[in-house]
């Protein structure tokens, strides 16, 4: 009748099930089950035809062989491949049924039983705990020690799929599990894998249930299976000796040896296709899990590289339903993203970032937690993560998380945050500055959690890092994150969040003088009377932390870096708070990068001490005009050693910038030059130059003033143009910022033999030329071109004081002031010594420029004597000034100092003579 | 060689920390430098591994700054010795490269006798180091310098002075890598930091 067989409707068949007829009933089973074997469209239409609970039906109550053959098979048709399918079969209570069939006496109707139950726990919707149910977990072991391999190798699936919780675990493991599976591995290819999967699954993060499978003794038949045909196997072995390698450190022989084959063999299945290859990262990732050794081998066996040629794999299984996938694809991402080089290169991958980013919106905090752990590896400078970061919003769901009571979470995302600021530019700090706000971020340092607070101090120190933009940061709503870093050193005792304010200060400290100011204001305050100790010393005598030492020292050494301005003060500071006296303690500290920094520093000190002796002059200049003759004289030379002590200091000291640059001028460049012109133009010329015929022309006296009037007119002119031009310089003078080109000095400053010997032989030149005169005083009387002031010194005693006060106090006075004090050493500062001495004597020259009927060869050595009298460089030195200045130009450089400063003689024999010795004229 | 002591941390060796100066070809036939930039982008002392950029501006056979990325070895006689084993490097190779720092110079006998492996590195004012550029960063391998060889270098734990040779079998022998730690032009020393999860 096959007519009619095949015109049967599916309603007909479906009635047929549940007919009274043996063999109809039977007839619509086989029916059924050959229309559905792999259409799933019929599948689904029997299922709404309800022809699930028939079947079933026929399963439980019928006793006929060929019926329950036929049944169990139709159960498994439907439950193969389709979801809805197994739903329906479960629904309808099949499970109980199939496993009491799993006890018949027929073998048809076991294995036909057994088929089927496995078709059901491949699907996820099989049930877990049921399982456990009763005296189920006694049928099952019986099952599992059956002689049927079919029946034995479903029951271990089961076993597989149902062992879920450490009670499971526990319980089949105490039921003599372990021993039944073992003895399983010796079976056929699928039943020794179906045993390996429910052993994995006995043993997964369960370190009793480990060592008990590990004692059973199967450790070397698992072994043996890593080198198995089926790469299913290689895996689930790898994942049972991953377990019991973790539960059972030293237990066996070679263990280091066995981790890396399993982490080879691990790794090489990452190449698998399918369900392996997708298992295989999460078994990798679980495998090398907090275990820095073999993450390293990992890395020597390439591995991390095939797993990023997987990473379209990862990728999928971020995007898993299952929680338990994302969290591995997660781990896995974070594994790979340990490495520099990997950040750079394989983790550049978009296909990976954007799904992972995502994954911190995940509804599972489990999957959270997993995600963020990447998430702060991958967001690191050297990826090009950080927009596509903010383009998806990461940042906002980072700070989110950082406001979780979940402390694992709040430190994962302030740990996320610390690293994305991790040498990130302006642009980024101040995006997440904009969305975290001050106030929480202080919050965050002031966390209840100690590892928090270490992230979030880490954090802050990323974010002063850098330009003075970024320290300027700290300073937002009145210097909040300053104070509670400063709070946290003060109260904090865990060295780890102290190293971390510490690094903070000193990125502070790095910044400008305000922010070194705002530092200092708290390692050492300004007290009136009574010193206090500087926080500083607690950590600098800390001994229990080298790196707390470090960046205590670090932080001084910022404070008193060379180049800044208000480093005289802080230094003075640093040294009241009692610092100085630490660092000398700590030349022998046991830690060499302490050792170090402390010597670099102390050098600054000292070095800063030999600036301030210059500066400390420059300042009492502007309180006492009078004394800037000596004064410039010893500026002059202090900055000389001091330059010299510097020179030295940077030679051993190369850490500072490649040229140690140094400031000696409180004057800039270009305040030189306008004071000079402001100073020749507005004092001297009116003043001495034309001062006298003012005076004449105010007094209206035709016939030349009275020699009284005019010597002490020119007292009152030339002590207005001093007092003018000390007030004038002084007004110029600024903070010392400028910057001095670096110059070779060691040429400049050896030896002095040459010196004296310029020096003997200017002043011999001078006495021979007077003597070669007829007449001692020749050269003084002859003073052919000052006539008028012998006219001066002859014409009584108050005109004669008012001529040597004039002559010998005042003008030296003023000239020493400007040329000496300021041109020159303002000169030096932006030139080598012999330019700047060379210039200063050529501008004195031009500004003192007289006729050309002058004796040159006096000049000469007039030139001669001053340069080498006053500057004592070299002998080369002033007689390069001389032939290129005093040679040119008739260079007038008065004797009166050459003798004033070094010959009494010649000084003794123009007072006797009642002669002026000045050659000025006015 | 899991005797011996790793070195101890060193402020210059840390993350982030920047280094500037030049290198030098020079031999019969040209006489060329240019300036280079490094900067420490991973550094675990603990495994004696660092890495970071190394950029090359102003390079005569290149039109645009070089960046290349390099992985370091640290000689701790723990993870690293003396030798290279790797690289077209020979023992003599490397004894002849070491030799060119002067700090090298005391530790040359022992070095030649048994390698150095008796030496303590942990203490001493230099750490040696090999530098292996692995990729470039911001151009193709035409842009005109190479990366086959590497670097050996001597590090100065006092200042963070960087002294390199550079082996290629294939390039001009001994150009030599001069660097020094830099502020980057601030008043002070910075510096950042990350870690791992």
């Amino acid at each position: 009748m096959p007519a009619s067989a095949v015109c049967t409707k599916p309603e007909d068949l479906v009635e047929s099930l549940s007919s009274l007829d043996t063999s109809a009933r039977l007839k619509a089973l086989r029916d059924v089950k050959n229309q559905i074997i792999g259409n799933k469209t019929k599948k689904l239409s029997y299922i709404k035809l309800g022809a699930v609970p028939r079947v079933v039906e026929i399963l439980a109550s019928d006793t006929d062989i060929p019926l329950l053959v036929q049944s169990a098979a139709a159960v498994g048709s439907f439950a193969c491949g389709t979801d809805a399918g197994v739903k329906a079969v479960l629904d309808s209570g099949v499970l109980p049924h199939l496993l009491r069939m799993l006890s018949n006496g027929n073998n048809k109707v076991v294995e036909a039983s057994a088929r089927s139950l496995k078709m059901i726990f491949q699907s996820t919707l099989a049930p877990k705990n049921d399982m456990f149910q009763g005296r189920r977990i006694d049928l099952i072991l019986a099952l599992l020690n059956s002689g049927n391999e079919n029946v034995s190798e479903v029951a271990a699936s089961v076993l597989a799929r149902c062992c879920e919780t450490s009670e499971h675990q526990k319980a089949l493991a105490d039921a003599g599990c372990l021993q039944s599976l073992v003895f399983l591995l010796s079976g056929s290819p699928k039943r020794k894998e179906a045993a390996l999967d429910a052993l994995a699954a006995l043993t997964r993060g369960n370190p009793d249930t480990s060592a008990a499978l590990a004692a059973t003794g199967a450790v070397s038949t698992i072994i043996r299976t890593m080198k198995d045909k089926s790469p299913r196997a290689r895996l689930l072995a790898c994942m049972c000796l991953s377990n019991i390698g973790r539960a059972c450190h030293n237990n066996y022989q070679q263990e280091w040896d066995i981790r890396k084959s399993i982490l080879s063999t691990v790794g090489k299945l990452i190449d698998e296709n399918g369900q392996v290859g997708e298992e295989a990262p999460g078994v990798l990732a679980d495998l090398v899990a907090n275990n820095e050794e073999l993450q390293k081998t990992a890395f020597d066996f390439n591995i991390i590289e095939r797993l990023a040629e997987a990473q379209c794999s990862i990728a999928m299984a971020l995007g898993h339903e299952s929680e338990g996938v994302r969290i591995a694809a997660c781990a896995c991402i974070k594994s790979i993203s340990r490495s520099v080089k990997n950040l750079r290169t394989t983790l550049t991958d978009e296909r990976l970032v954007w799904p992972l980013f995502r994954l911190l919106n995940d509804p599972s905090p489990a999957v959270q937690a997993s995600a963020l752990s990447a998430v702060s590896n991958v967001v690191l400078d050297f990826t090009p993560h950080k927009a596509v970061f903010f383009q998806c919003g990461g940042v906002s769901q980072l700070i989110q998380l950082a406001l979780s009571m979940e402390p694992m979470l709040r430190l994962n995302a302030v740990w996320a945050l610390r690293n994305l600021l991790y040498l990130a530019d302006m642009s980024v700090k101040e995006k997440v500055m904009r969305e975290l706000t001050v106030s929480t971020l202080v919050d965050l340092v002031c966390d209840s959690e100690e590892m928090v607070q270490e992230q979030a101090l880490a954090f802050v120190r990323n974010l002063v890092y850098g330009s003075v933009a970024s320290v300027q940061q700290i300073f937002a709503a009145d210097a909040a994150i300053l104070h509670a870093v400063e709070r946290q050193l003060c109260v904090a005792t865990r060295p780890e969040i102290c190293t971390q304010a510490l690094y903070v200060l000193s990125n502070v400290a790095a910044g400008n003088e305000y922010h070194k100011d705002a530092v200092m204001d708290f390692v050492a305050p300004a007290l009136t009377g009574d010193r206090s100790v500087s926080i500083l010393i607690k950590f600098l005598l800390d001994m229990s932390n080298p790196q707390l030492r470090v960046a205590a020292v670090w932080c001084i050494s910022n404070l008193s870096f060379p180049e800044s301005p208000g480093v005289g003060t802080r230094v003075a500071r640093l040294r009241d708070a009692g610092i100085q006296l630490q660092l000398q303690k700590m030349f022998d500290d046991p830690c060499t990068d302490v050792k170090d920094r402390v010597k670099t520093t102390m050098e600054q000190f000292l070095c800063t001490d030999q600036m301030t002796s210059n500066t400390g002059q420059s300042v009492s200049c502007r309180l006492h005009p009078s004394a800037a003759l000596t004064l410039s004289h010893s500026s002059w030379r202090s900055v000389l050693a001091a330059r010299r002590k510097l020179y030295c200091c940077s030679n051993g000291a190369a850490n500072r910038d490649a040229k140690v640059k140094l400031r000696a001028a409180p004057w800039s460049c270009g305040v030189v030059g306008s004071t000079m012109i402001i100073y020749l133009g507005g004092l001297h010329v009116p003043l001495s130059y034309s001062g006298l015929s003012i005076v004449s022309t105010m007094l209206s006296s035709d016939c030349g003033l009275d020699p009284q009037v005019k010597a002490i007119s020119l007292v009152v002119l030339q002590s207005a143009e001093l007092c003018g031009a000390v007030w004038l310089i002084e007004s110029s003078i600024r903070q010392f910022d400028t910057r001095l080109t670096c110059m070779s000095f060691d040429q400049m400053l050896s030896g002095r033999r040459g010196c004296l010997l310029a020096a003997v032989i200017a002043l011999s030149s001078v006495i021979l030329s007077a003597l070669a005169k007829p007449g001692t005083s020749v050269y003084l009387e002859n003073n052919h071109y000052d006539p008028a002031l012998k006219e001066l010194l002859a014409s009584g005693g108050v005109s004669l004081c008012a001529t040597v006060a004039v002559c010998c106090g005042i003008t030296p006075l003023l000239e020493e002031f400007v040329y000496r004090g300021f041109v020159l050493t303002s000169l030096a500062a932006y030139a080598s010594p012999p330019w700047a001495i060379i210039t200063s004597s050529l501008i004195f020259s031009l500004v003192h420029f007289k006729a050309p009927e002058e004796t040159l060869w006096r000049d000469q050595l007039v030139s001669l004597a001053h340069l080498v009298m006053t500057e004592q460089p070299r002998a080369e030195v002033g007689k390069a000034a001389l032939w290129r200045a005093g040679d040119t130009v008739g260079h007038q450089r008065c004797v009166a100092y050459v003798e004033g400063l070094g010959c009494l003689l010649l000084l003794c024999s123009q007072l006797l003579h009642k002669e002026g010795k000045n050659k000025r004229t006015y | 060689m899991p005797g011996q002591a790793i070195p101890p941390p060193c402020s210059f060796l840390q993350v982030g920390q920047a280094f500037t100066g030049i290198q030098n070809v020079s031999n019969s036939q040209k006489e060329e430098a240019w300036k280079v930039n490094v900067r420490l982008q991973g550094c675990d002392i603990q495994h004696g591994y660092l890495c970071g950029s190394m950029e090359a501006l102003n390079v005569p056979s290149a039109e645009t700054p070089v960046v290349t990325f390099w992985e370091g070895q640290i000689v701790d006689n723990r993870n690293y010795t003396f030798f290279t084993g790797q690289w077209d490097a020979s023992p003599d190779t490397d004894v002849k490269h070491w030799s060119k720092f002067s700090s090298f110079l005391p530790l040359s006998d022992t070095v030649e006798r048994d390698g150095g492996r008796s030496l303590d590195l942990a203490t001493y004012p230099s750490i040696f180091m090999r530098w292996k550029e692995k990729f470039f960063v911001n151009v193709g391998a035409d842009c005109g310098l190479t990366i086959a060889g590497f670097y050996y270098v001597c590090f100065s734990r006092n200042n963070g002075a960087v002294q390199g040779f550079y082996y290629d079998p294939n390039s001009s022998p001994f150009q030599k890598l001069d660097l020094k730690a830099t502020n980057e032009g601030r008043a002070g020393a910075s510096f950042a930091s990350y870690q791992f999860q």
